[in-house]
């Protein structure tokens, strides 16, 4: 509200889940990988093992174009889209925690000298100093990741930041040590998954299969390791956010499944080719196994952003950059008014398409776009324009966990003028349950979250046509009139009923 | 309310984490810190891109170190670019998040040209003997033409960002973000000013490679007296640039560095007499059996000379942003708890970085045991 709003054409949160997950992905691997490389360089001392010291100088050159090249620039390209996409939430984190990231990047200037020295010393250094750089290259890259994990735990879980503002309160919040215990997992099993790629290069057998096993354990070890940490992480999320995993936002809940799912066939199949049968070690079957693992860290990520809706710094500020405290004033002020960043044209002009499309601008586009990715006109197709005036009331009802509208009702007509331009003219259906699923289903559900089957349980087809239906602003002050046709009302209410004989059958 | 103050976000609700002197303090010394090898990269880059087209020996050699180096430099950059990063949005987010999402796509594309970059330079580093000279020179240029681009992307940035009263019609006319500051008066005598500045300060490295050579005492020797040479021309070049960036500035902004503003002036002094006298040091040294001493005063001199010309151009900054942002009214605490760790770790870490740099350059204490 603050700040411009880049249109950027696309759904912003797409730019920041590829760079993101593309850096989250490097950067694990970066640490991992640190305390792969002393720990197999000292064995390979211990057991005198001249060719696995010639694989891990290979090794250590994929790890250096990688982490310290990939990474690095990927790690400031983070900074500069968080900076574009959400400059207000960007600005509260700098605010609170620049010497949190001041003291990360201290860490950082060491991790990256010592990756490099590393590097480069193979050839020019004794053997235990080599180690040693090669340790102190470890300790600071996961000391980088001890500061960095309770910024970003800190997002979802402030918990008593809100009530005293102070660093350390925020920094060890609830989810601080699972966070860090998974994301250490994480780290050695993508280790072991690169160390896996490499080793599919290795022409000669015998070094293959020693290789592959020995990279095998890594992946398959940790792998199980991470799982079994995110079900501690998941008991440290308060209850309020567990619910909307859970159940409240659709998406989610699928990609929890997927996740789930994903994980289990990379273990299996990093078992099969890495444990059982290391001949089966090809460069397609490691990178495919890398894939996958970029799938489920992807989602992994994703359904902890995810979680965090409709904040994104939970209780603290929106997704939109509006603060909840504002949200108040700026009902009694109007949006165009309050907002900075409203054209002459919009704010005092008669045109309420131009308002009602920078209100749109202001509120919406952090998350949404038009057409895209997140597309509002896909959302409201059909809708009519009363409907649509009325759900804009209740965004913060809906299963998607919205912020709420902030504005004047008078901003919110521009709004629905907008928006009505995109939704179109209105749809016929061809059964009740696709009326349920385009008007009741954004906030319920049949079964589960908000579950509809006890709301309608006492009422017959007929109660449910001509009273219910009809008068449903009047049950209480959450719900919004049903504005389809007759044809629709009627398709609804049978859907309805026979959700209450289902259960009674039952 | 005016038009400029108009679309000047208002101040985050949380308090600065520590006075803003310290802030201002730490954004300086950071800078320069980036500053330096920022420059050695990009003057290093050309000064490479030149050397493979000149046939001598001295010049084969110095374009084969050079190439060798840049990339770790680019590293140092990029390291020491955060810090500056930080202390900037935490002072400026105000101005820094606005103008930058204006012009978001060159913005966010300085990360694609910094990467391919980066690889440029490795790929030049490590193919370096497999590659022939005019493969070598295509991918130095390359190199050299994506960290321009950055640069003058990083200067339409910066003096956007202090010129909050051109964004609203940049962004209203575009909000999808394919702006840059072109009107900007100042914007190509302050672009070339750096550009030419990197070339100056690279001339000094490749004074230093030859001070710091022990064995090669030819490439030394030569390394020095090219260094010395390309140190004068570049830092005469570099007052006239001065000098078009100062007449570029609007009246009141050029009469800061003429005596109304005491500490502007001085510095301003302070700078071109430490400059003249960094160029007549290194060239005798360039002359003279026993360099090291005038060497060593000439870098100090120059080190200074930066330093100087980062806080100018924070003086400058805050007097385009005056009166309609200032600094001095936010508010602010002192995050003890943080700031004392984070200066405690800065000199851990820094011992650290030299610990390791020396057993790597000097590795003669170590026993050469390694295979």
């Amino acid at each position: 509200m603050n700040f411009p709003v880049w249109e950027l054409g696309f759904a912003p949160g797409l730019l920041m889940a590829v760079v993101a997950t593309l850096h989250v992905f490097v950067s694990h691997f970066a640490i991992g990988t640190g305390l792969f490389l002393v720990i197999t360089e000292r064995k390979a001392y211990r057991e005198d093992d001249a060719e696995l010291l010639s694989y891990l100088k290979r090794h250590s050159l994929v790890f250096i174009m990688v982490s310290v090249v990939f990474g690095a620039v990927s790690g400031v390209g983070i900074w500069f889209v968080i900076g574009l996409i959400n400059p207000a939430v960007t600005s509260s984190l700098i605010h609170a925690f620049v010497f949190g990231w001041a003291i990360e990047w201290v860490f950082f200037i060491v991790e990256i000298l010592a990756g490099l020295i590393y590097y480069y010393g193979w050839d020019k250094l004794r053997r235990d100093t080599h180690l040693t750089i090669g340790w102190i290259y470890f300790i600071a890259a996961f000391l980088s990741l001890v500061v960095i994990n309770g910024i970003v735990t800190f997002m979802l879980t402030p918990a008593g930041w809100l009530e005293n503002r102070e660093f350390w309160t925020g920094f060890f919040n609830p989810t601080y040590f699972p966070s860090l215990v998974s994301r250490t997992f994480l780290s050695l099993a993508l280790a072991g998954i690169y160390a896996l790629v490499t080793a599919s290069f290795i022409k000669e057998t015998g070094v293959h299969r020693r290789i592959t096993r020995y990279a095998g354990i890594w992946i398959v070890a940790n792998m199980v390791l991470f799982e079994l940490s995110l079900l501690w992480y998941w008991k440290a999320m308060p209850e309020t956010v567990y619910q909307a995993a859970a159940g409240a936002i659709p998406i989610t809940v699928n990609m929890l499944d997927a996740r789930l799912t994903l994980s289990a066939i990379t273990v299996i199949i990093a078992l099969f080719t890495a444990l059982i049968v290391p001949k089966l070690n090809k460069i397609p079957v490691a990178v495919a196994i890398m894939v996958l693992a970029l799938g489920v860290f992807g989602s992994s990520e994703w359904i902890r952003e995810s979680v965090r809706k409709p904040y994104s710094i939970s209780q603290y500020i929106y997704t939109n950059g509006i603060f909840p405290s504002e949200v108040g004033a700026i009902n009694e002020k109007g949006i165009l008014a309050s907002a900075k960043w409203i054209s002459d044209e919009a704010r005092h002009g008669d045109n309420y398409l131009q308002s009602g499309y920078e209100i749109f601008r202001v509120e919406c586009m952090s998350c949404h776009t038009e057409n895209g990715y997140l597309g509002i006109a896909d959302k409201i197709k059909g809708w009519e324009k009363e409907f649509i005036f009325e759900i804009t009331a209740r965004l913060d009802s809906l299963r998607g966990k919205m912020p709420p509208f902030a504005g004047t009702e008078a901003d919110r007509r521009m709004l629905t003028e907008y928006l009505s331009t995109l939704a179109g003219a209105s749809r016929s259906f061809a059964d009740g349950k696709e009326v349920f699923e385009d008007r009741c289903g954004i906030c319920h559900t049949v079964g589960q979250y908000r579950n509809i089957i006890p709301m309608v349980a006492d009422f017959t087809y007929e109660d449910l046509n001509d009273a219910v239906l009809a008068g449903l602003q009047d049950m209480n002050g959450n719900m919004p009139p049903f504005t389809g046709n007759a044809d629709a009302r009627e398709k609804l209410a049978k859907y309805l009923a026979s959700l209450k004989d289902a259960k009674r059958t039952k | 309310m005016n038009e400029i103050v108009q679309y000047i976000p208002q101040v985050d609700p949380l308090p600065l984490p520590a006075p803003v002197w310290l802030l201002k303090l730490l954004l300086i010394f950071t800078f320069t810190l980036h500053l330096i090898p920022m420059n050695i990269m990009l003057g290093g880059t050309v000064i490479a891109g030149i050397s493979f087209f000149k046939k001598t020996d001295f010049h084969r050699e110095l374009a084969r170190r050079l190439t060798k180096m840049i990339p770790t430099i680019i590293a140092l950059t990029i390291t020491m670019g955060i810090a500056p990063l930080l202390f900037i949005q935490v002072l400026y987010g105000q101005l820094f998040y606005p103008s930058s999402i204006v012009m978001a796509w060159p913005w966010l594309g300085v990360i694609i040209l910094v990467m391919v970059a980066y690889y440029l330079t490795y790929l030049n580093s490590f193919k370096f003997s497999r590659l022939n000279v005019v493969k070598r020179a295509i991918i130095s240029w390359s190199a050299v033409l994506l960290l321009a681009g950055v640069a003058f992307i990083y200067s339409n940035e910066m003096t956007l960002m202090v010129t909050p009263g051109r964004w609203a019609t940049a962004y209203f006319a575009d909000s999808s973000g394919l702006n840059l500051n072109l009107g900007e008066p100042m914007l190509f005598p302050r672009y070339l000013h750096f550009i030419n500045g990197a070339m100056a300060v690279a001339a000094m490295f490749v004074a230093m490679l030859g001070l710091f050579e022990k064995r090669e005492k030819w490439f030394a020797k030569e390394a020095l007296q090219y260094g010395a040479r390309l140190f004068m021309t570049f830092t005469f070049i570099q007052y006239l640039l001065g000098v078009l960036w100062l007449i570029s500035l609007p009246q009141k902004m050029m009469a800061l560095f003429m005596g109304r503003s005491i500490l502007a002036s001085i510095l301003l002094l302070l700078s071109i007499v430490l400059s003249v006298g960094a160029i007549l040091m290194l060239s005798k040294a360039a002359n003279t059996e026993r360099p090291t001493r005038r060497v060593i005063s000439s870098m100090i001199s120059l080190l200074f000379t930066i330093v100087f010309m980062a806080k100018l151009r924070d003086i400058l900054r805050d007097a385009y942003l005056s009166p309609n942002f200032n600094l001095e009214t936010a508010p602010s605490s002192f995050q003890a708890s943080t700031i004392i760790p984070f200066l405690i770790l800065l000199v851990g870490g820094l011992l650290t970085v030299f610990w390791m740099a020396n057993k790597f350059f000097f590795p003669s204490s170590e026993s050469q045991s390694a295979k």
